[in-house]
Order: C-alpha cells, then sequence, then structure tokens
C-alpha cells in the first residue's frame, strides 16, 4: 500500500520545481498581474494550501499545553502507595545521575492528598481539582519516557524528535503535511510567556522550507505580534494598492528566477501579512468572549490569567482553522526552585512549585475541554498534556525532585483519543516506565495518526537522507484511541 | 593486532573494577584522607603530568588505580588490605625510600594511609593510562579527503577556453563540460556593481559609483571591473561587512547570557579587532594566533601611544576565546562542571569555526565519525586550562602620563618636603610633650590626651553644619569618586557652578537624629561641613549615616570613604573615631545619592584611644621599638595643629594626581575569572564520559592526532623553541599547530578558511558545510578547486584580500543569473555553478541597506555599540546583548549568539513583511528617502521616480516600470487630495514600496 500525499512536494528540489517551474506558475503570474488580486494561489503552488491526508482523519487540529519544566508524575497522575508509605527510605535503584544535580537516593512521598475520580476511577492529588473533573475525557499514558535530563534538549525532543538543535518540529511537520484552513492565519502558532528555556530553536522548522515556521508570540504582551497595525497614515485601500504593486513587481521579478525558491514565498508572505492585520486581532481579542467565558477560563485570577489568556485565544485559533497550537505554560510564580522559563522545575520545594504552577495551569485547562466540548469542536480537537520529562521519586535536597526522563505522564483528550483510557505503568515509585514505555516518537506517530497521517510516509529528503518526524521509530498507540 | 590486545586490557580491567566494586564509604575515605595527600605530595614526580613534563620518578604513576596497583620500577606501590607489602607505606614511613623528599609527613596522615590500604584501597580511578585513540584507527581517519595534504594536481584542461578569466574558472568549466552544462556569460555592469559592492562592503553602490563604472566599463570592462574590486577592499566598510561574517562564527556577545546576562562593557573591542584587521589585510595565521593567544604575546606596561593601541587590539583578540555565555549563578556543586562547559565552549567554537570539525562531540567518547579520540579532546582542552576573562587596563596615552606625572611629582615632592622635615624637627619632641602633660582616662590606661570618662556634656563646641550642593554628574560613581571643589578648599564663602550653589548655615540640622528630608539630587554629591572649636586634643566616636555613600574628613584626612547603595540614612549604619586638635577643627561630610531620597545622621560622643595604641602607651616609652614608636607618633599626628595643616596641604595635592587614561579590555586572561573550586579550578582532567566527578589522569597540552604527522605527541609545537628542554604554554603551540602546513593543521585551517570566503561570495560552500569538514559533513563539489584556493592563500602569506579578487573576477562569479537550458536539465540545483543564485542579503545588512538609500545613513567607523534600535550606525555596531537582541536583525536570522554558526538559516515570514509594510521606523525611512529622490519642486516625478529605482537598485526604470510606478503615485495623490502634502506622501507610499521589493533585498 503506498500512500502519497497529494500536492505536496517531498524534497527542496521538487519544491523548487513545483513552486517556481511546475505547471501553475504560470497560472500565478498571470493571476498575480491582475491588479487587486488577494486570493491564495492554486493548491498545487501555494506550500501553504491545504492538502489531503493520508486517510480520513479523526481530527483536524493540535492544541499541546506544554507543561514547561516538567510536573512532577507522582504529585499529579501517577499515584504510588508504595512512595507514600516509604518516604524518607532508601529507593531501590535509585541512580544519582537521573536528574540535572544529583539526588538523595531517599523516597519523598508526594505531599498532596489523592483521591479517585470519575468513572474511570483515575488517581489524581488534590492540586488538579478541575482537571479530575474530567479523567473520563482523557487518555493517560503513564509510562512516557525521554531521552534528555536537560530542559532545552528534551523540549527539541519533544518537538521534533531529536535533543539536537536542526530539526523541523512537529508544527512544521503538519504544516508540511496538511497545509493551512486559514490562508489569513499562521497554520503554526506558538503562545509563551516566558520564553522557554532553549527559545525559538525549540519550534523551528528545521531544513523544512521555511514557510512551514511558527509563529511564536506572547500573548501577555499588549500588541502579541510585533507590528500589525497599519501605519496611521495609510488607509487600508492605499496600503492594498501599495502591495497590489508590489506584489506584480515582485512576481515579475521572480518569473524571471524561478530557481529561487524564497521569491515567491517572499510574495506570499507579504499576503499573509496583509491578511493577518485583519484576522490577527480578531482572532487574538478576547474581549470579544463573554464574561462567563473569561471567568471560566480563570482570566480574573493572578496565577491563572496567563495561561488562561493562552487556552482561550488557542481556542479561538483553532476555531478559525489554524491547525497546531502549542503553549507553553505561562506561571507569573515559580516557586520552590524553578525559574519562570521552566516554572515547573520544582527542584527544591515540590509541595510550593506545583501547587503554584497547578493553581495556574489547572483551571484553565480544564475550561479549555469544557469549552471545546460546548462548541462541538472537542472530538476534532487533540488535547496534550504534559512535559519534557518527569521528576525523580527520590528527593533533591529535603523537598524537591529533579528531572527524571525515565517515567512520566503525559495526557490526550479528544481527536478520537479514548476518554478515560489508561495506559502504560511505571514501577511501584514512579521512577521508571516499566510496562508498554512510550517515547516521544511514539506520541509523535499517534497524533500523526489521528491528523489522517501515516508517519512512515510523511518524508522529506535533506542532504540525501528521507527525514521523518519519527526517525527510523514511532508506534501508534492504538489502545488509547477511541 | 594492538587493538585487540587494548580491547582485550580494557576488558580485563573492567573484570577488576567489578571484582573489587568498593563501598561508598571507602571511596569517601579516599576522597576525603588520600586524594588530596597524593596529589599534594606525590603527583608532581609520580603523574601523568609529570611524564609528559618529563619529570616522572622511577616508573611510578600514583593518579590512577591501577597505576598505584601495579607501582614502579621497584614493585606494586599499593597492595589492597596488605600495608605490610605495600611499597607506599614504607615509602611514608621512610624505611625503604624517603617520600615525600621534602619531609616525613605526619604519622595520623600516613596512619590514613594504613587503614586505607586495610579497607582493601578503595579507589575510583579507573581506568589508568588513558587511550590515545582507543577504538579509532588515526591511520584510516587520515584518508578521509579533509585530512589529506592540499592536493597540487595540474589545472584542468576545458574546451571552452573563452568562459576562462582565471584559474577558478577551468575547474569549475572542466566539471560543467564533463556535465555538459553551459553557463552564463558575464552579467551587466550595473548587475555586477550592484553584486560587488552589497558582496564586499555590505552597502548598495553610491548613484555616482555606478554611473561611473558603467562609463568606464564601456571603455575597459575588464579592467573597469578590477579597478572597482580594487578600491572596494580599500574601503574600511570592507571590514564592517566581513567582520560579522566572522563574528558569527566566533557566536560573538557582549553579556554573559544565561538568566542574568550581565554586561561585558569592553567586549566590543573585539568587534574593532576583527574589523582592523580584516582592513589591514592581517595574514590569516596571524589573526588565528592572536585570537589564541593574543594575551601572552602582549605586554601591557606600553612606553606610546601607538604601542597601547596595538596592546589593545591584540590582546582584545582573545575575545574569542572568551566570548561564549558564562552563567553567574552557580552552586558549589555545579562550578567544576561550568568551567568544563566553559572549556567545551572553546575547544568547540575553535573545533567548528577555525577547523570545521565537530570536536566537542568526542568530549564524552571517542567521536562516532570522525578520527579523533576522546584524548585528544582534553588534550586540546588542555591548552586553555589557565584561561580566565578579565577586564585588562590599558593606558592608552602613556607619554601623555607620564609628562603629566613627573610635572604632578615635581609639584608634589617639595610639599611631601615640608612634611617631613616638620616631622623630623618636632617629632619626637613633640610627642614626649604629649605624653607628658596626658592623662588617664577611665580604663585606666595612659591614653594621653584621650577623654574618653568624659560624657556628652563635655563635647566640644561641634558649631552649626554649613551645606552646598547637591553637585551632579551623569553617574552615580562618578559623582562619589570626583573631588568636588569644596573637597579642595573649604572657604565657607566661595561659590560654584557659576554661583548657583553657596555655603549656607543650618543651624537647625541637629544631630543624633536622621535627615532625609534635607538634601536632595540624582548622581549627585551634598556636602556638609562643620567647624569644631575644641579645648584640647581628644577623641570622638561618630555615629553616622547616609543615603547612599559616604565620605568624611577630618581637618583634611580622610577617616571614611563607604560607596554603597542604600535607603533613607539612619543611626549607627557607619562608626568612626576621630581625634580633634586644640583650637579650630573641620570636619567635613560628602553625601553621594542614586536617585530618590538622599539624606544624613550624625551623632558624637567622647571616644577612646584605640586599643592598638593604648597597649603601646602602656609600655615605658624607652622600651618601644621602632614599629610602637611610629604608631604612636601616628596617633599623635591627629592631634597636631600644625602638622594637620601640612598634612592637608599635602593630601590636597594628592587628589590632583593625573590618573592614566585606561582603555579596558575585556579579553582571556591566564587565571582571570572562571568558576571556582578549589586546586583543580586551573587543572584539565581526561574525563570518563565527559563527568567531572569520573577524572582520570590530568591532561596535558595536545593536538589532535590525525593532524599531525610527526612522532612526538605534538613535541615539536609545544617546546619552547630557545630551550627544547622547556614547554611553553599550550595556546603558542596550539596556534603554530594549526597554521603548519608541512606537519599540523594547516592545509585543514586554509581549506576551511577559503571554503567560507567562497561560501559567503556565492551562498553555497565548495563544502556545504563550512562548519564540517569531517565525514559527516558534504564532500567538497570541487576538491581540486578548494585544494587550489587553500594553496593560493598560503602562497600569498595568508592574505585574504587576494583570494577575494581573484574569486571576483572568475567568470563564475560575473556571470548573470539567466536559466540555461542545459543547466536545467542536468543540474537544475545548480552544484555545478552554471548561473548566479540570487541571494537575500542578511539581516543587518537588510537594515544598513535600508539607511543607506534612505540618505540617513550614519558611516562611522568603530567605538562602542549601542543598544538603541534608533541608531543609524551599521548594524554591525549595535551592542549584541544575549538577551536583548535587537529584534528587527533577529526577524531576519541574525544569529542568537549562542554556538557558531557557519550558515545562517534564510527565514522568510510574514512577520518580516509585517516590519517593512507597518513599522514606523520604515515609514520614517521612506520620507527620507522621498525627500532624497526628490529634492526639490522642480524635480519631475518621473525623474524622481527614475533616481529611486537608480539610488535603490542601481538601474533605471523600464518604461512599464515608470509608467505603473507613475499612475501609482497619482492613485495615492489622488485618495489624499485633501492634504496639502498629497504629493509628497503619495511619494513616501512609492519609497515604502520600493523599499519592500524583492528586488531591493535580493542581489542577483
Amino acid at each position: 500500500m503506498q500512500h502519497h500525499l497529494i500536492g505536496r512536494p517531498t524534497s527542496r528540489r521538487e519544491f523548487l520545481a513545483r513552486a517556481g517551474l511546475g505547471c501553475g506558475s504560470l497560472a500565478l503570474t498571470s493571476l498575480l498581474h491582475q491588479e487587486g488580486v488577494v486570493a491564495a494561489a492554486p493548491a498545487t503552488t501555494n506550500p501553504l494550501a491545504a492538502r489531503e491526508s493520508h486517510f480520513t482523519p479523526q481530527a483536524r487540529a493540535v492544541i499541546w499545553l506544554f507543561q514547561t519544566g516538567s510536573p512532577s508524575q507522582v504529585d499529579t497522575f501517577d499515584y504510588k502507595p508504595e512512595l507514600q508509605k516509604r518516604d524518607g527510605t532508601e529507593l531501590a535503584g535509585a541512580d544519582p545521575k537521573t536528574g540535572f544535580f544529583t539526588t538523595s537516593g531517599k523516597c519523598l512521598r508526594s505531599p498532596f492528598k489523592w483521591a479517585r475520580h470519575g468513572e474511570s476511577g483515575a488517581w489524581t492529588s488534590e492540586i488538579l481539582p478541575n482537571i479530575s473533573q474530567h479523567v473520563d475525557d482523557i487518555a493517560l499514558v503513564y509510562s512516557c519516557y525521554s531521552q534528555s535530563n536537560n530542559h532545552t534538549p528534551a523540549m527539541l525532543e519533544f518537538n521534533s524528535g531529536m535533543i539536537r538543535q536542526g530539526f523541523p518540529s512537529m508544527g512544521s511537520w503538519l504544516t508540511y503535511g496538511l497545509g493551512s484552513e486559514n490562508a489569513n492565519l499562521p497554520a503554526y502558532v506558538v503562545m509563551h510567556g516566558t520564553k522557554p528555556r532553549g527559545g525559538d530553536p525549540i519550534w523551528s522548522s528545521g531544513f523544512l522550507p521555511s514557510v512551514y515556521q511558527a509563529t511564536a508570540l506572547d500573548p501577555g504582551r499588549e500588541k502579541p505580534i510585533d507590528n500589525l497595525e497599519r501605519p496611521r497614515d495609510l488607509t487600508a485601500d492605499q496600503q492594498r494598492s501599495l502591495l497590489n504593486v508590489l506584489n506584480a513587481a515582485n512576481a515579475k521579478h521572480a518569473q524571471r528566477r524561478p530557481f529561487d525558491r524564497d521569491l515567491n514565498a517572499r510574495l506570499e508572505s507579504f499576503e499573509l501579512a496583509w491578511r493577518m492585520q485583519t484576522s490577527a486581532p480578531e482572532a487574538f481579542d478576547i474581549a470579544q468572549e463573554p464574561q462567563h467565558i473569561q471567568e471560566m477560563y480563570g482570566l480574573n485570577r493572578a496565577e491563572s490569567k496567563n495561561y488562561g489568556r493562552q487556552c482561550l485565544i488557542a481556542r479561538r485559533l483553532v476555531e478559525r482553522g489554524v491547525r497546531f497550537v502549542q503553549i507553553f505554560a505561562a506561571c507569573p510564580n515559580a516557586p520552590g526552585g524553578a525559574v519562570t522559563d521552566v516554572p515547573w522545575d520544582a527542584h527544591s520545594d515540590i509541595n510550593r512549585n506545583h501547587r503554584s504552577c497547578a493553581g495556574s495551569v489547572d483551571q484553565p485547562t480544564a475550561a479549555l475541554l469544557r469549552d471545546l466540548k460546548m462548541r462541538g469542536m472537542f472530538d476534532e480537537t487533540i488535547v496534550i498534556f504534559g512535559g519534557e520529562f518527569g521528576r525523580t521519586s527520590d528527593s533533591q535536597g529535603s523537598a524537591g525532585r529533579d528531572h527524571n526522563p525515565n517515567a512520566f505522564t503525559t495526557w490526550f483528550a479528544g481527536g478520537g483519543f479514548k476518554g478515560g483510557a489508561r495506559y502504560g505503568a511505571s514501577d511501584e515509585f514512579g521512577y521508571k516506565s516499566v510496562e508498554n514505555r512510550v517515547n516521544v516518537h511514539d506520541i509523535h506517530a499517534t497524533v500523526l495518526n489521528q491528523m489522517g497521517i501515516d508517519h512512515t510516509q510523511l518524508t522529506y529528503r535533506f542532504n540525501g537522507r528521507d527525514y521523518r518526524l519519527t526517525d527510523v521509530e514511532g508506534k501508534v498507540l492504538r489502545e488509547i484511541l477511541a | 593486532m594492538r587493538r585487540g590486545l587494548a580491547s582485550l586490557l580494557l576488558l580485563l580491567a573492567g573484570t577488576v573494577i567489578q571484582a573489587s566494586e568498593p563501598d561508598r564509604e571507602g571511596l569517601d575515605f579516599f576522597e576525603a584522607k588520600i586524594r588530596p595527600m597524593l596529589v599534594t605530595h606525590c603527583y608532581e614526580c609520580h603523574s601523568a603530568g609529570a611524564a609528559a613534563r618529563q619529570k616522572l620518578k622511577g616508573s611510578l604513576l600514583l593518579d590512577s588505580r591501577e597505576g598505584s596497583q601495579k607501582g614502579g620500577e621497584s614493585g606494586p606501590a599499593v597492595v589492597p588490605r596488605r600495608p605490610d607489602e605495600s611499597l607506599l607505606i614504607s615509602a611514608l614511613r621512610q624505611d625503604a625510600f624517603q617520600m615525600p623528599p621534602k619531609g616525613k609527613l605526619p604519622d595520623e596522615i600516613i596512619a590514613h594511609f594504613v587503614t586505607w590500604i586495610k579497607m582493601g584501597a578503595p579507589d575510583p580511578r579507573q581506568g589508568g593510562e588513558v587511550a590515545r585513540s582507543s577504538e579509532i584507527d588515526l591511520e584510516a581517519g587520515r584518508q578521509h579527503w579533509a585530512f589529506q595534504p592540499l592536493a597540487r594536481g595540474s589545472l584542468p584542461v576545458v574546451q571552452d577556453t573563452e568562459w576562462i578569466r582565471t584559474p577558478i574558472d577551468r575547474f569549475v568549466r572542466a566539471r560543467q563540460e564533463a556535465a555538459g552544462v553551459t553557463p552564463n556569460a558575464i552579467a551587466d555592469a550595473r548587475t555586477l556593481v550592484r553584486r560587488a559592492c552589497f558582496d564586499l562592503i555590505g552597502l548598495p553602490p553610491e548613484l555616482e559609483t555606478v554611473e561611473q563604472f558603467v562609463e568606464d566599463a564601456e571603455n575597459d570592462p575588464d579592467g573597469a571591473y578590477e579597478r572597482l574590486i580594487d578600491r572596494l577592499l580599500q574601503s574600511e566598510h570592507y571590514g564592517g561587512r566581513w567582520a560579522r561574517h566572522w563574528l558569527d562564527i566566533t557566536r560573538f556577545a557582549e553579556s554573559n547570557g544565561y538568566a542574568f546576562d550581565y554586561d561585558r562593557p569592553h567586549a566590543w573591542h573585539y568587534r574593532d579587532f576583527v574589523i582592523r584587521a580584516l582592513n589591514s589585510d592581517m595574514p590569516y595565521d596571524r589573526f588565528v594566533r592572536l585570537q589564541i593567544a593574543g594575551d601572552l604575546l602582549t605586554d601591557i606596561n606600553v612606553r606610546t601611544s601607538d604601542e597601547a593601541a596595538a596592546a589593545v587590539n591584540t590582546i582584545a583578540a582573545t575575545g574569542f576565546l572568551v566570548a561564549g555565555p558564562f552563567t553567574t549563578q552557580q552552586t558549589q556543586k555545579e562550578r567544576e562542571r561550568s568551567r568544563y562547559e566553559q572549556l567545551d565552549d572553546i575547544v568547540n567554537t575553535l573545533g567548528t569555526s577555525l577547523l570545521g570539525l565537530t570536536v566537542g562531540c568526542s568530549r564524552c567518547h571517542s567521536h562516532k565519525y570522525d578520527p579523533l579520540p576522546q584524548f585528544d579532546y582534553y588534550r586540546l582542552v588542555s591548552c586553555f586550562a589557565e584561561v580566565g576573562f578579565s577586564n585588562t587596563g590599558i593606558n592608552r596615552r602613556p607619554e601623555a602620563f607620564r609628562e603629566a606625572k613627573s610635572a604632578y611629582d615635581a609639584a608634589h615632592a617639595p610639599l611631601v618636603a615640608v612634611r617631613t622635615d616638620f616631622e623630623q624637627e618636632h617629632f619626637p619632641g613633640r610627642v614626649e610633650r604629649w605624653l607628658a602633660t596626658g592623662t588617664r582616662d577611665q580604663a585606666g590606661s595612659s591614653a594621653g590626651l584621650a577623654v574618653s570618662s568624659r560624657t556628652s556634656p563635655d563635647l566640644p563646641d561641634m558649631g552649626p553644619w554649613y551645606h552646598v550642593g547637591p553637585f551632579e554628574a551623569d553617574h552615580y560613581n562618578v559623582a562619589f569618586d570626583r573631588a568636588w571643589p569644596p573637597e579642595l578648599d573649604s572657604d565657607l564663602s566661595r561659590s560654584f557652578e557659576d554661583g548657583k550653589l553657596k555655603w549656607t548655615v543650618q543651624p537647625e540640622w541637629k544631630d543624633n537624629e536622621a535627615h532625609n528630608d534635607k538634601l536632595t539630587g540624582t548622581n549627585c554629591a551634598n556636602y556638609l561641613l562643620r567647624v569644631i572649636d575644641s579645648e584640647t586634643p581628644q577623641v570622638l566616636s561618630l555615629s553616622l549615616g547616609s543615603g547612599d555613600g559616604i565620605k568624611l574628613w577630618v581637618n583634611g584626612r580622610e577617616v571614611l570613604s563607604d560607596n554603597l547603595e542604600r535607603g533613607a540614612a539612619a543611626a549607627g549604619q557607619e562608626t568612626a573615631t576621630v581625634q580633634l586638635a586644640e583650637g579650630r577643627n573641620e570636619l567635613m561630610m560628602k553625601i553621594v545619592n542614586r536617585e530618590g531620597t538622599t539624606g544624613f545622621y550624625f551623632g558624637a560622643n567622647p571616644g577612646k584611644t584605640p586599643a592598638d595604641v593604648t597597649a603601646i602607651l602602656d609600655i615605658e616609652s624607652a622600651m618601644w621599638d621602632e614599629q610602637q614608636q611610629q604608631k604612636v607618633v601616628d596617633w599623635f599626628k591627629g592631634f597636631d595643629q600644625e602638622w594637620l595643616r601640612l598634612n592637608q596641604i599635602v593630601e590636597r595635592h594628592e587628589t590632583q594626581s593625573p590618573k592614566p587614561d585606561l582603555t579596558e579590555v575585556f579579553a582571556a586572561r591566564v587565571r582571570g575569572t572562571t568558576y571556582q573550586f578549589g586546586d583543580d579550578t586551573w587543572k584539565v582532567y581526561h574525563l570518563r564520559r565527559g563527568n567531572a566527578d569520573n577524572k582520570q589522569q590530568e591532561a596535558t597540552p595536545g593536538f589532535l592526532q590525525v593532524l599531525m604527522r610527526t612522532d612526538d605527541q605534538g613535541q615539536r609545537w609545544l617546546a619552547d623553541p630557545a630551550d627544547a628542554e622547556q614547554s611553553r604554554p599550550g595556546r603558542l603551540g596550539l596556534a603554530d599547530w594549526l597554521s603548519d602546513v608541512d606537519h599540523g593543521a594547516g592545509h585543514l585551517l586554509a581549506r576551511v578558511l577559503v571554503n567560507r570566503l567562497w561560501y559567503h561570495h556565492f551562498g553555497r560552500g565548495i563544502v556545504a558545510t563550512p562548519s564540517d569538514f569531517g565525514t559527516r559533513g558534504e564532500r567538497p563539489s570541487h576538491p581540486e578547486l578548494l585544494d587550489w584556493l587553500a594553496a593560493e592563500l598560503i602562497r600569498n602569506g595568508w592574505r585574504l584580500k587576494p583570494i577575494h579578487k581573484r574569486i571576483m573576477t572568475s567568470s563564475v562569479y560575473m556571470q548573470a543569473g539567466e536559466i540555461t537550458e542545459s543547466g536545467r536539465q542536468h543540474d537544475p540545483e545548480n552544484l555545478l555553478l552554471w548561473r548566479r543564485n540570487s541571494r537575500r542579503l542578511e539581516a543587518e545588512i537588510i537594515r544598513d541597506a535600508l539607511l543607506a538609500v534612505s540618505g540617513s545613513l550614519d558611516r562611522t567607523m568603530l567605538g562602542k555599540g549601542t543598544l538603541d534600535e534608533r541608531s543609524t550606525r551599521r548594524s554591525i555596531y549595535f551592542t549584541v546583548k544575549r538577551s536583548q537582541l535587537i529584534r528587527m536583525l533577529q526577524l531576519f536570522d541574525a544569529p542568537d549568539t549562542m554556538q557558531s554558526i557557519g550558515t545562517r538559516e534564510e527565514s522568510t515570514v510574514a512577520p518580516q513583511a509585517l516590519t517593512l509594510l507597518n513599522s514606523p521606523v520604515m515609514r520614517d525611512l521612506a520620507t527620507k528617502f522621498a525627500a532624497r529622490v526628490r529634492p526639490s519642486a522642480e524635480t519631475s516625478i518621473e525623474e524622481a521616480i527614475d533616481r529611486a529605482w537608480r539610488i535603490a537598485l542601481a538601474r533605471s526604470t523600464t518604461d512599464a516600470e515608470r509608467s505603473a510606478m507613475k499612475e501609482f503615485i497619482q492613485r495615492h495623490q489622488t485618495s489624499r487630495d485633501t492634504d496639502e502634502e498629497a504629493e509628497f506622501l503619495a511619494l513616501r507610499d512609492f519609497c515604502h514600496l520600493i523599499l519592500c521589493m524583492n528586488e531591493f533585498v535580493y542581489i542577483d
């Protein structure tokens, strides 16, 4: 069985040929010669045009709620009675090199109260009272592991499958694979508060053409996107007229240089900019949301305001056809050994840190799930919640936990994931993933699958090799799919 | 065979380790009691380091477990569990040998050794002698093309000799012919001049330059073009343009990075060094040498301004080593690891930038793909073992300083002489008198005239405060340091700052109260002075407060100086014991404020003679030694009106002493700033798996074996040329090894450099991965050409400009960008260089070009940069602050400065277009551009359009373009018909449009 994504260039060379020399180029230039043309070029030439998937997709969009700095699995979703019992005793098999620093080798019990919820009876800790109400909507994977115990490489790994810089992130791969459903908004949006450690390379488009790059913004700022407002002395008509003449000149210039792919991309970027001027402010204008919705997302509380904004804007973007939204959780406070670029990084005090971070993300996360359901968007939107690794079951200092790439929990909701599912397991201390181990490639494969893409067939040739998001690995986690 | 044996040994070693895996307690004992002793007393003669220094004694290595147990010439030094059979113990007991030779260690320590051996001699120092190349076959590795000597073949023969302008063209054309691809003819003059200008100086050609060149080229195309290239290579902006390429590669920035991102205010000298080096066509081998060891080659005790300028430059060159990020937030435990990170940054950058090798990959294990053993990595790191950073001050005007200093000295000496004469004439006679008349204080000490038993009613008449100020400066520290006029002359009738500031008496300013509402000013000094009339000499104990800094003088003697930051003044923030002479005393306070509230507190109580003085006074004076005598004399000076008067003259004159005009330079310095973690701070060890907790033997300087064609492990470069027995700093050896074409890495150094030049001229290197010449990098598209260029560089004394010229006067560079049928068919990716690709300008050059065409570019060269985005200087003069990178530049893919960047990304995204369309800066530039293209109403719109075209694009409009643009302007004018300036605004819209055109930022 051979899957081919229709109308998709699969190498730089083919991209060149398509964007410039393909049969569409005549159509493109002639179109642009007509003044006032705004419409996107035909699907065969526009690298961002919506494209068919390999098979019928379950989901149309992804909202990835990235819990930067990494929550502790044994203090949120992965209840370990044995750990609670053996507080302060030797953790069997503890490896002091697991984390970034050195840990004590002594068990640290979770300082939180635990209870079971919903029909599925999933355990959650008291710091997530709102998400707890949704355990029947989410599929919990307890057996995740990653390669790096350091934030930046681990975040790179989560986004691109590789711990090194320079590889395309999943959002770029998806945009490359499926194009954009809303030509007026970027297809791939990243929202952060304090920029997560590692910065822009985390959401890089790597070796993919740069049109598949993320638009990264801080929605907490008054103007989330720079220079979105037209100069005051230029009316919309005047700017449109300027763009029309500019496009004609640029198209003519590009026509004579058909091998220079960036010329067309640049032409497209001006059009996107023009459209963003009206669509983006509208999409980002949460004032349009009724009061009760704003409050549901926690916008009235200082601790959840920023992350709530991120979630609410994510919903508005997805509603408008944005394919992939990645949120790096904005928590205004990061006590207990963390820094705001990795807020969940509770090195010295898990209790203080996690209460604070959970106070920021719990309500808005639950609100997003609820809101998506209310709007009938839940089934076609994948929501992912998790960090770049887990935390150690033994203590760092007296009350903190260090990084632990060997076990952590990630959950999925909507988009064809099986609500209430529980998959895989960590050992009895939550220290190592032992049953049905799941790595980043598996997660990527599964998400692509739900978006209608066979992860083994989405390839791009670079430096003589056909690259995949999932490298040479990845298995679809069918057990957690509806 | 040998490799087989090595692995067998490793295997065996592994078994031993397994068998005697020591417990944690034993290892802790070793770390606490044994290792420090071995390091301090034994390693000097019994370690790999000693071996490398040819100082190894008795073939005994005590810096590894294997070495200790194997022992030396006399047998095993350590036999686990059997102290009596261990030679180490008998040597320590001074039985068989007398060790250490400097003297027997305390019995307690020897007992520790016995205990340790009884425990089984637990020792984590695994591995023993670190394998030099472990599993890597270096001879096979040397077969990789990049490690081979430069090929010196003959030039290829081609059919199409007409196209050939230089030997370069032969290499290119030969491959094209083989593939049946036809290249382009030479581009037209306007295209060429624009291409060459952007390429070499990063600025659009001036209108006149274009016209002149086009005219010249009509008569003498080749000559005109060559002269153009020569002129551009002579332009000072050549350095400004090409330095940016180098700064990408060297991760240049002017702040520490990480969370706090402290500034490195003197780091910009490195940027200037690079610009100057390029402009003066400094040979590349010297350029490299200075960047690696400039501080070792610089004498900072300069005698002339010329020497000073040279010293600033050569020392600044080592900014290369220390430009990387440096985290200041460190726990004690992280320091050692961070130090290795810092060294890794240096070696990694060096490998990538100079040799195109991912040396850093060998940190934890031998390189997976390239013949780079882990052993080599640590030897290379060891070259930098003592490298820290610092700001080095260099006297920029030594002649002027010397002159001023000798004038000052001449004036100062007589003043000091008067005081000395006085002292010799009247002391110690006066002291004896003081002693004779002295009373005893309550404590019973003979305190001379001290009056500590008296209570406050007995305080002298303190007199009211006089106040003058604030004296404001640009910076707080200037306000604190400067001796403002009141410090030099306490005449209360004087006024200052053109009469604006006068002494005023403040009888209401009471003592023993905080006054935080009386003084004002920002970055300023306020002076308070009071005259105290004292009946007798006496001692006062003062309680003082100040917001912020404070200085205090009594009778012209400085008794307190504290430069700090704090809020309101309060009692007891400072204390001082001061002496009053009989009669009139002057007490002056200087209160220095940053911003906000400033104030002072003053309280006086009777004080005591300092204890160290009373202790002497308790001794019979005849018994005093010289030191005690002097101490007493010094104390009594404070009561002697006459001496105080003479002293004040001396001290006031001292404030006039000339200061050298120091230029601070951020650079590498031997044992400068780094993470400190004790004895090992300035050492480098071979680390198992790159882990600082798992040290093997100490590493000694050395180089990459695959790039050494000698058997002496680099001694050729490491030995001191003056004395082969002595070694010289590893960095000097490294610099020589790097540029040694015959035996060292010189051929690779040259290859990597010419490939970088090629990359910047063509947009793709002959090796498409300019920072990776290893086996995972791309292979060269034209290997013979690469070698020819490298050889040419060396032949030209490593000068870059001749190479630029060679390349730029070749057909392959000069050709047009048309698509030929054969090219499209056989080589659509243009690997054979049959056409000129158009290239987008880099971020800095886009901005520079925008400033240039709009007529607002400030062409000032060199000097300190700025973070002000409104600056109109060239973009290279922006300060590079890691956490505050210039947004406009970031948007167009300027590097993030964390690591060496050999090829920039080239992104095309909507935010770029938004910036170009909407940013106020662009609107402003368009306005200026419009004013430039239409200087007066006499200029017709058509003329203005054409002029704009020629300024921005170096060509005239076509008829179609002109009429389309005219129509555009008219339409925009009409749409603003009510506006008086409608025509100008329409012209501005047109100018804005040009600045957004692809043709403006993509160069053919």
